[in-house]
């Protein structure tokens, strides 16, 4: 089983959401269970706005390719834009001590969310695009 | 983003009544528990049995009344749903905040 699909979509929070909302809904038809579908949506929902924010800045009239592959071994979207160089994986780990408030994070939590939901993260800088590729393996199948 | 809150002895209760907590909800979110939080209310504790969704910018509305509060005060959360769980656990902030399943055991608890 292979499945491929490509989405194009604008740069703006409506879209992250409504991408995300038809990714998971893509997933659970294609027979992926409740738990791996719910840590894909959060890491893309998180890849995705990043785009928005970051490299696009809120400009909607520019866009995002999301590519989901699904197979029985794994599943993986791939984000591609043109916009300001990011690369999720330079930004620390996150630090969270329970027992003092005073140094929790307000922010800066979305990559710490990609890290942890997926189990791989792959960035590339290639002809003015950035390509973030993150990669679960199926339950039981890694 | 729409809010419904009750004052319940001296717990405050807030309840999100948007499926989901994410960047274009959030702002709202802080600035309105913040101003409550400025009122007085040292006890908060947030229903999000109506809410499927939290991403990072909702977690830290939730951290930053945590803050807000500091040691004085108690931040609860009681409804979690699958994803807003997975979020916590996956962010390690489930160990931050007091998590009950009901409103009114949380309030049992909280209360007095």
């Amino acid at each position: 089983m292979r499945h491929k699909l490509r989405m194009v979509m604008s740069a703006s929070m409506e879209d992250v959401r409504l991408c995300t909302l038809a990714l998971r809904g893509v997933c659970l038809g294609l027979g992926m269970g409740e738990d791996e579908v719910r840590t894909v949506e959060l890491a893309v929902f998180e890849g995705l706005s990043n785009i928005v924010r970051h490299a696009y800045c809120f400009d909607s009239s520019r866009k995002v390719k999301v590519e989901l592959e699904v197979t029985e071994e794994f599943c993986e979207v791939t984000l591609i834009d043109e916009g300001d160089e990011f690369d999720p994986r330079q930004i620390p780990p996150l630090s969270v001590d329970h027992r003092d408030p005073g140094s929790l994070p307000e922010g800066g939590m979305g990559v710490h969310i990609m890290r942890e939901a997926m189990d791989e993260i792959d960035y590339r800088r290639e002809g003015g695009r950035n390509l973030l590729r993150l990669r679960k393996y199926r339950r039981g199948q890694q | 983003m729409r809010l419904e809150e009750e004052k319940r002895g001296d717990v405050l209760v807030i309840r999100p009544l948007e499926a989901r907590i994410d960047a274009h909800g959030a702002p709202e979110f802080k600035r309105r528990g913040l101003e409550l939080i400025g009122q007085g209310n040292k006890k908060v504790l947030i229903d999000l049995s109506a809410v499927d969704f939290v991403d990072s910018s909702g977690l830290g509305v939730l951290v930053s009344f945590l803050k807000a509060l500091g040691r004085e005060g108690t931040v609860a959360l009681c409804g979690l749903k699958g994803t807003v769980r997975e979020v916590l656990k996956l962010t390690r902030l489930e160990r931050v905040f007091q998590l009950f399943s009901e409103e009114e055991e949380a309030l049992r608890a909280l209360s007095g």
